[in-house]
Formats: C-alpha cells, sequence, structure tokens
C-alpha cells in the first residue's frame, strides 16, 4: 500500500454551518470503501485522520487548532492526504439502516451514495437544522430511491423533536445497521438496535501512524487505524474504553 | 560475573516502539500472537509530548519516524502494568536526559518486567530539542555501569548504529547481559516538493526496514565478535519480514529478533500470522537442515 502524500488542490468548500466544512479536491481516491479514513497534512502545521464523505471529498469539524487552520482555506489552496486507511462498511449480506449523528452523518452520505439500492432507512440525529449536514441532499436521495428519511433535531427546528433514539421501530435481524457519531451516541443507537453482531460502528482515537505501527490509537488494545476505525458492535460493546478511555498524544490513557 | 539471560519461546520480540501499550500485547496474545516478550514504549523519568504529527513517512523502501519518545507518566505506566494481564514476560525499556534518570525509572518499574533494555540511542528528537541521545554517547558506560545495583534482571543496552558501537560495546560488555543491534539509523530527511517543506514535524528521523537490514547486519556481526567472548548475546533489529532474515541474523550472531517496520497495514489477525508463520519456516529449516538453533548463532565466525 502506498503511504505517499497526494498533494491534491480543493476546488470547491461547502460551509454546512460555523463548524462543519466540506473540502472537495481535484482528485478522486477511486479505491476508497465508506468509513475509511485519510491522514490529512498541513504542512508547518499538523495532520489529522478524517474520513471521506465522498472519494474526492472530506468533512472537517472544527475542534481544534489543526481544523481551525484548514477552516482558512479558500477554494485553489492545497491539502496533502495519504491513505486510504482502516476498515470501512464492507458487510453485505443484508440491506442497511444508517444511523448518524453530529459529524458522523459526513461518511455516512458515502456510505449511501455508494450502495444506494442496499439501504433501507435512514436516521439522522442532530440539535438543530442547521447541524445536519447535506440535508438537501439527502431529502432528495430518499425520495428519488424510496428511503424512509426519520430526522431528529433537539430543538425542534426540523423533523422530529427529540434524539435520534425515540423511535418505536422494532429493529430487526434481517438488516444490518450502520451506525456513526458521538460515542455516547453510538451506544444509545447500538443499544437501541440490539442486534450486536449486525451493528458497525465508527470509533476515532489520537492517531499518529494511521498504518498500525506506534500504537497510539489502541482501544482497549484494538489498534484503530488497522482493526478499525468501523467495527462489530459485538466487540466495541463490551469494550472497557468505550464511551470511558481514550490514549492522548503522550500515550496516557485518560477519562473521556 | 556469570550473565543473566531469559528464555523467550520463541525469540521474537516486537521492537520498542512498535504497538507499545499492554493493551495492544494483550489483544494480540488472545489472537495467539506468538511472541517470546512484548516490549513497551520507551518509558521516560518525565511526561512528554514527542513530535507532533507527521510522525512517520514511508515512502515505499524506508520508514522514518520522528516520534521523539512520547511517553506519559511513571505513575501513570504503574496503573497499565497493574491491571494488565500478560502471559508472556515484558522487556522494560527506559529513556533518560541524565545518569540518574535510568536508575530511577528502574527502579520503580523494575518490579513489572522481566528484563531491561536501555535506550541509550534514540536518534531523533523534538524541534528546538538538544539531541536526547547524540550527546550520551560518551556517558553510556556511566549509565549502564551502575544499573547492577538497581535490577538483578537482565540488562540490555540498545546501542545505535550511527555511532561507534565497536568501542562502545567493548566499554559496557562486562556490564551488560544483551547488546540489541540496533536503533534506527540516520537520522534521515524527507521534503515535499508542493510545500517546499520537510515532512516530518520533527524535521529528521530514524530510518527503519528492509533497507536497512545490510547495515544492521553488519552491526551484529560487529559487536558479535566482541559480545560472544564474554557470553553477551543479541538481539537483532532491522528490516525482519521473512523466516530468511532471522535465520541471516542468526548466522551474523544474534539470539533474539525484532520485528517493527514489517508489521505495518497488518491487523491483528495479520500480525499474529505473519509472526507465527515466520518462526514455524525457521523451525522448518532447522528440522531440513538438521542443525540447532545454537549452532546457527554466530556460526558466520566459526
Amino acid at each position: 500500500m502506498d503511504n505517499k502524500y497526494k498533494c491534491v488542490k480543493i476546488t470547491k468548500i461547502i460551509t454546512h454551518n460555523e463548524s462543519n466544512k466540506t473540502f472537495i479536491f481535484d482528485r478522486s481516491f477511486d479505491n476508497v470503501i465508506p468509513g475509511q479514513f485519510a491522514m490529512v497534512w498541513l504542512p508547518g502545521v499538523d495532520e489529522k485522520p478524517i474520513s471521506f464523505s465522498a472519494p474526492d471529498e472530506i468533512t472537517i469539524k472544527k475542534i481544534g487548532p489543526f481544523t481551525e487552520k484548514t477552516f482558512n482555506l479558500k477554494e485553489g489552496d492545497k491539502l496533502w492526504l495519504r491513505g486510504p486507511y482502516g476498515k470501512g462498511y464492507n458487510n453485505f449480506e443484508k440491506p442497511y439502516y444508517v444511523f448518524g449523528g453530529g459529524c458522523g452523518i459526513a461518511p455516512l452520505k458515502f456510505f449511501i451514495n455508494k450502495n444506494i439500492e442496499k439501504i433501507k432507512s435512514i436516521y439522522l440525529g442532530c440539535r438543530s437544522k442547521t447541524d445536519v449536514l447535506f440535508l438537501k441532499d439527502f431529502i432528495q436521495l430518499a425520495e428519488q430511491n424510496d428511503i424512509e428519511l426519520n430526522i431528529f433535531t433537539e430543538d425542534g427546528s426540523f423533523g422530529k423533536k427529540g434524539m435520534i433514539i425515540d423511535t418505536d421501530e422494532e429493529f430487526s435481524d434481517k438488516y444490518n445497521y450502520a451506525v456513526c457519531g458521538p460515542e455516547r451516541m453510538i451506544k444509545a443507537v447500538a443499544d437501541k438496535i440490539n442486534i450486536p453482531a449486525q451493528t458497525y460502528v465508527s470509533i476515532e482515537r489520537y492517531m499518529k501512524c494511521a498504518i498500525g505501527l506506534c500504537g497510539n490509537c489502541s482501544f482497549s488494545g484494538y489498534r484503530v487505524c488497522v482493526d478499525g476505525p468501523v467495527f462489530s458492535y459485538d466487540i466495541v460493546k463490551d469494550l472497557p474504553h468505550f464511551c470511558s478511555k481514550r490514549r492522548t498524544r503522550t500515550g496516557e490513557l485518560v477519562n473521556i | 560475573m556469570s550473565k543473566k539471560h531469559i528464555s523467550l519461546n520463541p525469540p521474537i520480540v516486537n521492537a520498542c516502539g512498535i504497538l507499545s501499550y499492554l493493551d495492544v500485547f494483550e489483544r494480540l496474545e488472545k489472537m495467539n500472537a506468538n511472541f517470546g516478550a512484548w516490549i513497551p514504549k520507551s518509558i521516560g523519568p518525565f511526561e512528554k509530548q514527542g513530535n507532533p504529527n507527521p510522525t512517520i513517512y514511508h515512502n515505499g523502501s524506508v520508514l522514518l519516524n520522528s516520534f521523539a519518545l512520547p511517553t506519559h507518566s511513571i505513575q501513570s505506566w504503574i496503573k497499565e502494568f497493574e491491571s494488565a494481564d500478560l502471559k508472556k514476560p515484558v522487556i522494560g525499556s527506559v529513556w533518560g536526559t541524565k545518569i540518574e534518570d535510568y536508575r530511577d525509572v528502574i527502579k520503580k518499574i523494575d518490579k513489572y518486567v522481566s528484563a531491561w533494555e536501555i535506550n541509550v540511542s534514540c536518534p531523533n528528537k523534538e524541534a528546538g530539542e538538544k539531541s536526547l541521545m547524540e550527546s550520551m554517547t560518551e556517558k553510556i558506560k556511566e549509565i549502564i555501569m551502575p544499573l547492577r545495583e538497581v535490577t538483578q534482571k537482565p540488562i540490555i543496552a540498545k546501542l545505535s548504529p550511527n555511532e561507534d558501537y565497536v568501542a562502545i560495546a567493548k566499554s559496557i560488555v562486562d556490564y551488560v547481559d544483551y547488546i540489541a543491534c540496533g536503533n534506527t539509523l540516520g537520522p534521515g530527511l524527507a521534503v515535499d516538493i508542493y510545500s517546499r517543506k520537510p515532512i516530518l514535524a520533527g524535521f529528521a528521523g530514524g530510518m527503519s526496514g528492509e533497507a536497512i537490514k545490510p547495515k544492521a547486519m553488519k552491526m551484529v556481526n560487529d559487536v558479535y565478535k566482541i559480545a560472544s567472548k564474554e557470553d553477551v548475546k543479541l538481539i537483532a533489529y532491522g528490516g525482519i519480514s521473512k523466516w530468511e532474515d532471522i535465520l541471516e541474523y542468526a548466522i551474523a550472531g544474534a539470539s533474539i529478533f525484532g520485528i517493527g517496520t514489517s508489521l505495518l497495514h497488518k491487523d491483528a489477525g495479520q500480525v499474529a500470522k505473519f509472526v507465527n508463520n515466520m518462526w514455524k519456516d525457521v523451525l522448518k529449516y532447522i528440522e531440513k537442515e538438521n542443525i540447532s538453533f545454537d549452532e546457527i548463532v554466530g556460526c558466520l565466525d566459526g
């Protein structure tokens, strides 16, 4: 596998809201599987793992110095990527329910677009309407492909008022379930579905090498960069670090 | 004084800085990855961030790393050791910036490990930091000599291929049980043509992988000529990626074999398969050639 940086030019920037932007570039990573990530480098600044939201696109949430710097980028500027890395969503024996929260909606958009005929239903949960990334795209693709779309906002500004788990739907083992979002949301949703062996969740940890060597992204011993980031919930649900611990840049285990 | 040796089955370890954490080792044991011992990330006297990313660069033939010894506090390491559940022995790795650092770390962690690898050879540093290890070359004997007072465990000196390792090996051979050959080569530099900047945030980084194997082979053989007279055994590091590499290093003089860069891109199952097959093939060779492993070690020098 090639670990060299690909220097891409940003051709378009979508500003979703004040803390989420999507960067589309002039080069497509054709072999990327939804759920996989790239190490995104800004020379002189830092390098972070970011999920693909399309083969030529990443979506970034502003959370620290690195992402703040990327938010200053303009169309025509360069970005450096190595990857794609890790395991994505890849079990297609059964059609999928998709559950996305917050920035976790972005990689799921890619997953849905690539596997549209295998999608039964989409659940999205956010604080407010403006937090629902790619809202128009989701509405359009749900209509065109006859997919159920359930959107929950905590403030009731769009869709149903409430949390993503506020549904009466009975979940059956005739389906697979893809879940991406904040870790507590993953737990709430996956526990509610309660079919762990058919539920796939995406886990995030501090990453350095991203190629399985340094161990810094260890999640109860699973190296997220090579064993994940997408895991079966059957594995994740019982791990002591789930919703509990992460390793910092020094490698120290701290509470989340 | 007679030397202390540990029996590892198989004589394969992970290189320090690779896999790094006790929970990763536990997971690999559950996957039946057959390493003979585990070496956690090098432990230092104080918490240290190390370099920011990018900390590695792989150009297809050589891996550069400039982690620059990130470590968390001794207290939090003790917490991890206390909760660890490993079947295989652990070899502690220690770094320091002065002589006392090594003694202090060893005293506090000694009960959790079966041997000590003394890291006096890391070529990396943080930006603006004085080189941790290069300046230490003169002091290696002073660092190693008094360690027997603080531990009864086997002592492994991990030397650098970038220094006069023959002279250093001669100066410490009376005070150690093993010499590890060696740390990463270099450091080397990689630049990006579009930003026209260094790729590694730490500017330069130690080189590892198959391409450095001939250099490490020479180091093993040079040091073997000195070490074998005093019953000091060798650990080989440097590009081990197939069963033949283990045998080549054994012929040159090594008894224990460290794996690092060749684990790149391998998930837990693949790591297990890789290391288990490698050792299985070594055993096949031994049977076929009708020779014992001990007979092979250092046979290049008759």
